[in-house]
């Protein structure tokens, strides 16, 4: 189907407009004649897959790259040299939120705006305080500003930012807000009251330009999309005029199923590969269950309800203090071994913080592959340096990793292909089963309907999985078989392949 | 994008790091030229050979000042006794510098306190002046009735010798620069510049002697210790009295080389005069430990170490010959001598200032019981004779 | 920033020609200033000492008097690089050494056989090694602190063992002095000791499964622990290894002064850090390694001794390791800087929720890594 693309209003009535926008690193072409118009007080959305140029375009925004010459930009009707100066009513959220942790609210908000001062620089505590309340206020959230923001809330620390980048906002109306994929650290549940505060700074008159990944969003909260490829413009539409059928393709270039569902058989009278019984811990409160051989289990819940902690506990990273329960793989053995050394079962993890949990950043893409077969690759101790050429070069075709050289920095690698590498490690050790938290966390369409296929692949190769992810997308599209956890107990359990979204958010959410 | 641009962007990223490189070469070529251009005369004294060769008139002189350095003495130096009662409710607070010769001189003053039926206690401190001063009055709020700390500073004690001032607490010091007066505080001090000036010139003297009358030495000084600029004063200037065909020069070596670069540093300086035969420690104690290692290593075998100060390391060398002489700390002069002094003022005597004993230790006069010794008494039986003194024998 | 890096990463990379036509060969890219940039500035230093003390400084009694000069801090150097590559800091070596140093030398002097106090002075290291192991590993105090504090008990063992002062006797001149002094073509054995102990390293960290697991425990405790590696063993052993050659160094050190001293070691504190964490700029581009330790201490070594056989004033010294760590570390990392800028830093847009609720339950295991 085709979408309507809305002619251009006429200059002067846009918050933003840009044209002309290109910007290359040496041969490549990051940007290419990119424009995008913001109307005042609309929330427009710019999507596009790694790699498309939304994040190249943003840093042009904020003044850290240069675009090449011929690069038209205004705000509000006043032209600015766009990469050179960032106008004052142009106002960034990163998605790092740009917050010291140990810092409180108000110290925060000071340090991006300045305190209240009187003669010879001291500080007016009591118009620093109301000042910093009046900010919040319009954002109807009740926090102690003079709480570390570390202690927050995603959210409650996600306002802060936008307040603190909404500070001396002088005039009223106009000037546009740049959300770089804000929800990407919130939770599920978090996400509507993020939504709210987008809204109030849309009703003050301020556009927001909001980036994200994540289509429900979009759709629930543009009024517009701007859908970069390949570093062009595909085009601006009414989010009216489209759907995720639609949008996806928009942004992949081809025709994609955004409500994938890998077809995964699982035998009913398979083994049972593991056995959990009575595990507890901070949030677990006796979780029982059982696993059998080629199945994708998905686990499900708000957070806090232990669905993060599962993975770590069975893979034997749950904190030794407070983990209790037994585990055991009744195919292998009839002992139960406590949950505690759950690292005997070499149940292998691939975490949801890449960055700081899965790649090792100092290690070439070679060094972090091999890391959980080093035993494997070497005699007498030291490491047959062809082995691990051929280990690495099995996986990288296996996995389809993307790399100049595998001896280079593993952050020469794009972030699908870091992610490789990880599951790469893990599976090199050839395990039995093998968890996956979040595995689509800041992951586009396209890619992500790649994962589903490649984990579908590993199941029906013998491999069981099992899932925990916030994002229902994910389940709906893989598991075989979904345990809702709720304070810290199984709570529910359903057919993967039958359930529908609307149920499985009802049970998640324990109507 | 034409592959020329591609190139030029290329070159200017290199050019830009090379010339960020040479920028980085050139300081660092400029900084070693600046360090360079600073003194590099490091004090080179001494005369350069005049006329004719060496008389024997002056090794002669030499020779009878050696003589008398090496000769342990039979009597003490202070003859006067004391007649007058001696109180003996008297305490004494000994603050340590936190430096192992400062802790045992200490403990020397113990047997003669007994003696004289006075109690003693020994502080540790650290040697920062703000401990010592306030090891200073915490003694003297405790009751001390003398409090006695080597090698003081009067500057830095200047608030706690004010409170001695007020509650009639003497203090004695010894190798110090600052003179007491005998009607204050700080009533007494042993072992002055004028002493230290003797050290260097016996030092020196063993050299004239040692070399038959031409020598080329090397003195080592810790200039962070002003007390020892004396020494080096009175070791320069016999050389030029007695021994016009010598040369010395001194080299200045950092606290915080001790220990570590010394052996180092000095082994460079003998190689840049290969005519230095001599090597004078003026601290034998810290300076003395790996130097004939480091020698040994550098082929430098027919150096010869004196130095002043000394250890059980520099005392085993002494008596094997590695060392040539040292002279010895006179913890056990200066430890009766304050005694001495403090019996006088208490007794209502006049106090007499006198000097340390000057003991120069060879191969030939060491005495055999070296292990864990600082120092011997110079005087062999200088307690007893200090006893008869205040009519306590 | 938030968003993605991935896509400049990719472009800016393949600007500076990753093809493989343009790569540089490997030769001239093991000379490159970004691997050896120290190599480069002591090649400096040797030209300039040539010219100021022609007749002293270029000579071979020059070369070999700077290797036999820092050989010991060339040892000291060796035990924390294999602690520091897995993220550990060990503060204590220097006290260490000394208290090997005094039991070696006390035992000698009371009678004991000259091999059999060695023996036993490595077992009082090795035992310090394993109470800073389990202080740090165990009890989960910060290294950087716990070490600090070991470093204190072990002072005052040395006390114990030599009443503050040093202690020396005629046995010092001995069998004993050979350990430290004995010489093989005009170098002491130390010198022997130091390549020996940095082949070692070198393979360990290079060739074998536990040195690549060592680094990988130093730069990323969290994510190597999910992938199997024990880090608390690691750790564990690290610091009995650093304990234990700092031993060594301390008996050796020992041997060379001639006598047991309770401020042996001290002195080589700092110049053992600067040597391991230039060193790690060398060669391995950010790994602490044995090669790179080693140009450091040289380079450092070289500037002393030149500077004293040009009689250059005293305050030269302190100045010139001052400057030549700063000339050094930005040589290198000015060249390292320009290709690496081209390799994109972060990767894209993979964090879930970092502030998950839950975040803080998985390993109480996993602390922050021990700095």
């Amino acid at each position: 189907m085709s979408a309507e693309l809305i002619p251009d209003s006429p200059s002067g009535c846009e918050a933003l407009r840009v044209s002309a926008l290109s910007k290359s690193f040496g041969a490549t072409r990051a940007l290419d004649e990119v424009g995008i118009d913001v109307r005042p007080g609309e929330i427009h959305a710019l999507m596009g897959q790694n790699g498309s140029g939304k994040s190249t375009l943003i840093k042009c925004l904020a003044g850290y790259h240069h675009p090449d010459h011929g690069a038209v930009a205004e705000l509000d009707g006043t032209v600015f040299h766009l990469g050179h100066e960032v106008p004052d009513r142009l106002r960034f959220v990163h998605q790092d939120l740009g917050l010291v942790h140990e810092l409180s609210a108000q110290d925060n908000l000071a340090l991006r705006g300045g305190f209240a001062t009187a003669f010879g620089g001291r500080v007016r505590w009591r118009e620093q305080e109301a000042q910093t309340r009046q900010m919040l206020k319009r954002f109807d959230v009740d926090i102690d500003i003079h709480q570390p923001v570390g202690g927050l809330s995603p959210v409650e620390r996600t306002v802060v930012a936008i307040a603190g980048a909404l500070q001396g906002w002088s005039g009223d109306a106009g000037g546009v807000l740049v959300l770089d994929e804000p929800t990407a650290v919130l939770p599920h549940d978090e996400v509507e009251r993020l939504f709210a505060v987008v809204r109030e700074v849309r009703r003050a008159g301020t556009a927001v330009l909001y980036v994200s990944h994540r289509m429900d969003e979009i759709f629930e909260l543009a009024d517009r999309v701007t859908i970069l490829r390949g570093g062009r413009l595909v085009g601006t539409y009414d989010i009216s005029a489209l759907t995720s059928g639609s949008l996806a393709s928009l942004m992949s270039g081809e025709d994609v199923d955004p409500d994938y569902r890998a077809s995964v058989d699982v035998e009913a009278e398979s083994p049972v590969v593991l056995e959990v019984r009575n595990v507890s811990g901070r949030w677990l409160r006796g979780v029982d269950l059982q696993v059998r051989k080629g199945e994708i289990l998905g686990i499900a819940g708000l957070s806090g309800a232990g669905t993060l902690e599962l993975p770590y506990v069975l893979s034997g990273h749950g904190g030794r203090s407070i983990v209790t329960g037994d585990l055991r793989q009744p195919h292998k053995s009839v002992q139960w071994i406590p949950a505690r050394d759950a690292t005997k079962l070499d149940i292998p993890l691939v975490p949801a913080d890449r960055q700081s949990e899965g790649v090792i950043a100092e290690f070439s893409v070679a060094e972090n592959l091999t890391l959980s077969v080093l035993d494997r690759l070497s005699r007498l101790g030291t490491i047959s340096k062809k082995q691990e050429a051929h280990v690495v070069r099995g996986w990288s075709d296996r996995l389809k990793i993307k790399s100049e050289n595998f001896r280079s920095p593993i952050s020469t690698l794009s972030g699908g292909n870091q992610q490789k590498v990880v599951l790469a490690r893990c599976l090199a050790a050839e395990p039995e089963i093998l968890i996956l938290c979040e595995p689509t966390a800041g992951v586009d369409i396209g890619t992500r309907v790649a994962i589903y296929q490649r984990i579908a692949q590993l199941a029906s190769d013998g491999l069981t999985v099992i899932v925990s992810s916030s994002d229902e997308g994910d389940l709906l599209a893989m598991c075989t078989r979904i345990l809702v956890l709720r304070g810290g107990v199984v709570a529910a359990e359903m057919d993967g392949r039958e359930v529908t979204k609307p149920v499985l958010v009802r049970a998640i959410e324990g109507d | 994008m034409s592959g020329t641009i591609r190139l030029r962007r290329q070159a200017m990223r290199r050019g830009a790091s090379r010339s960020g490189t040479t920028v980085v070469f050139a300081v660092t070529v400029a900084a070693m030229a600046l360090a360079g251009c600073g003194d590099t005369d490091n004090g080179s004294s001494g005369s350069s050979g005049s006329s004719g060769g060496s008389s024997s008139a002056d090794v002669a002189a030499a020779q009878k000042i050696v003589d008398a350095a090496q000769t342990r003495p039979t009597t003490i130096i202070q003859t006067v006794p004391i007649t007058e009662p001696i109180p003996t409710d008297k305490k004494l607070v000994f603050l340590s510098c936190g430096v192992e010769t400062c802790e045992q001189t200490g403990e020397l003053l113990r047997p003669g306190a007994e003696a004289l039926g006075w109690s003693l206690d020994i502080v540790t401190t650290d040697g920062t002046p703000e401990q010592v001063s306030s090891a200073f009055s915490s003694a003297i709020r405790s009751g001390a009735d003398a409090v006695i700390y080597p090698t003081a500073d009067i500057a830095q004690l200047a608030a706690p010798l004010k409170e001695a001032e007020e509650k009639g607490v003497l203090f004695a010091t010894v190798a110090s620069l600052d003179e007491p007066d005998p009607n204050s505080a700080y009533f007494f001090a042993m072992g002055g510049p004028d002493y230290f000036g003797k050290v260097g010139e016996a030092l020196g003297a063993k050299v004239v002697v040692d070399s038959g009358g031409s020598a080329s030495a090397l003195y080592v000084d810790l200039p962070q210790f002003a007390i020892l600029t004396p020494m080096n004063d009175g070791f320069t200037s016999t050389l030029e009295e007695q021994c016009p065909d010598c040369t010395s020069e001194t080299l200045d070596i950092q606290a915080s080389s001790l220990g570590k670069d010394a052996p180092d540093l000095i082994v460079s300086a003998l190689r840049r005069s290969p005519d230095t035969k001599y090597v004078v420690l003026s601290e034998a104690s810290a300076m003395e430990p790996g130097l004939p290692a480091a020698l040994n290593a550098a082929g430098l075998n027919d150096v010869k170490i004196l130095g002043q100060s000394g250890s059980e390391q520099v005392y085993t060398d002494v008596q094997s010959g590695v060392v040539l002489a040292t002279v010895q700390p006179e913890g056990y002069s200066y430890s009766f001598g304050i005694l001495d002094a403090l019996a006088r003022k208490w007794s209502g005597q006049e106090v007499i200032p006198i000097e340390p004993n000057l003991l120069l230790l060879t191969k030939d006069n060491i005495p055999d019981d070296i292990e864990g010794r600082i120092a011997w008494p110079a005087v062999e039986d200088m307690e007893a004779q200090y006893l008869k003194l205040w009519g306590k024998s | 920033m938030g968003g993605n890096h991935s896509e400049e990463a990719g472009a800016q990379l393949g600007a500076l020609a990753t093809k493989k036509q343009v790569t540089r060969p490997s030769l001239l890219q093991a000379l490159a200033v970004d691997k050896i940039g120290a190599v480069y500035i002591w090649i400096a230093i040797v030209i300039v000492f040539s010219f100021w003390a022609p007749e002293t400084f270029p000579t071979a009694a020059t070369a070999k008097q700077i290797l036999n000069a820092n050989a010991v801090t060339a040892l000291a150097a060796m035990a924390i690089i294999i602690p520091l590559a897995a993220g550990v800091f060990d503060l204590s070596f220097a006290y260490t050494m000394t208290l090997s140093g005094v039991v070696v030398v006390k035992l000698i002097l009371g009678g004991t056989s000259v091999m059999a106090a060695i023996v036993i002075a490595m077992l009082v290291a090795v035992g310090v090694g394993v109470v800073n192991a389990v202080i740090v590993v165990v009890a989960k105090i910060d290294a950087f602190i716990g070490t600090l504090a070991t470093g204190s008990l072990i002072l005052a063992l040395v006390t114990m063992v030599t009443g503050g002062t040093s202690m020396s006797g005629a046995e010092m001149t001995g069998p004993f002095a050979k350990v430290g002094q004995a010489q093989v073509g005009g170098l002491t054995l130390p010198n022997v000791y130091v390549v020996v102990i940095a082949v070692v390293i070198w393979y360990l960290f290079e060739h074998t499964a536990t040195g690549r697991r060592l680094y990988a425990t130093g730069f990323n405790p969290d994510a190597s622990r999910l992938a199997g590696v024990k880090v608390e063993r690691l750790r564990f052993l690290s610091l009995v290894a650093s304990a234990t050659i700092a031993g060594f160094a301390g008996i050796v050190l020992s041997s060379t002064l001639g006598s047991g001293s309770p401020t042996a070691g001290v002195p080589y504190l700092l110049p053992a850090f600067a040597a391991a964490f230039l060193g790690a700029t060398q060669l391995k581009n950010g790994r602490f390694n044995s090669g790179g330790t080693i140009i450091a201490v040289l380079l450092l070594g070289t500037g002393t001794t030149g500077l004293a056989l040009a009689a250059a004033p005293a305050w030269s010294q302190s100045m010139f390791v001052g400057l030549v760590l700063i000339a050094a570390l930005a040589v290198t990392g000015l060249q390292r800087r320009s290709t690496s800028s081209s390799r994109g830093s972060q990767s894209d847009v993979g964090t879930a929720p970092a502030d998950h609720p839950e975040a803080g339950a998985r390993s109480s295991a996993a602390t922050t890594p021990q700095a």
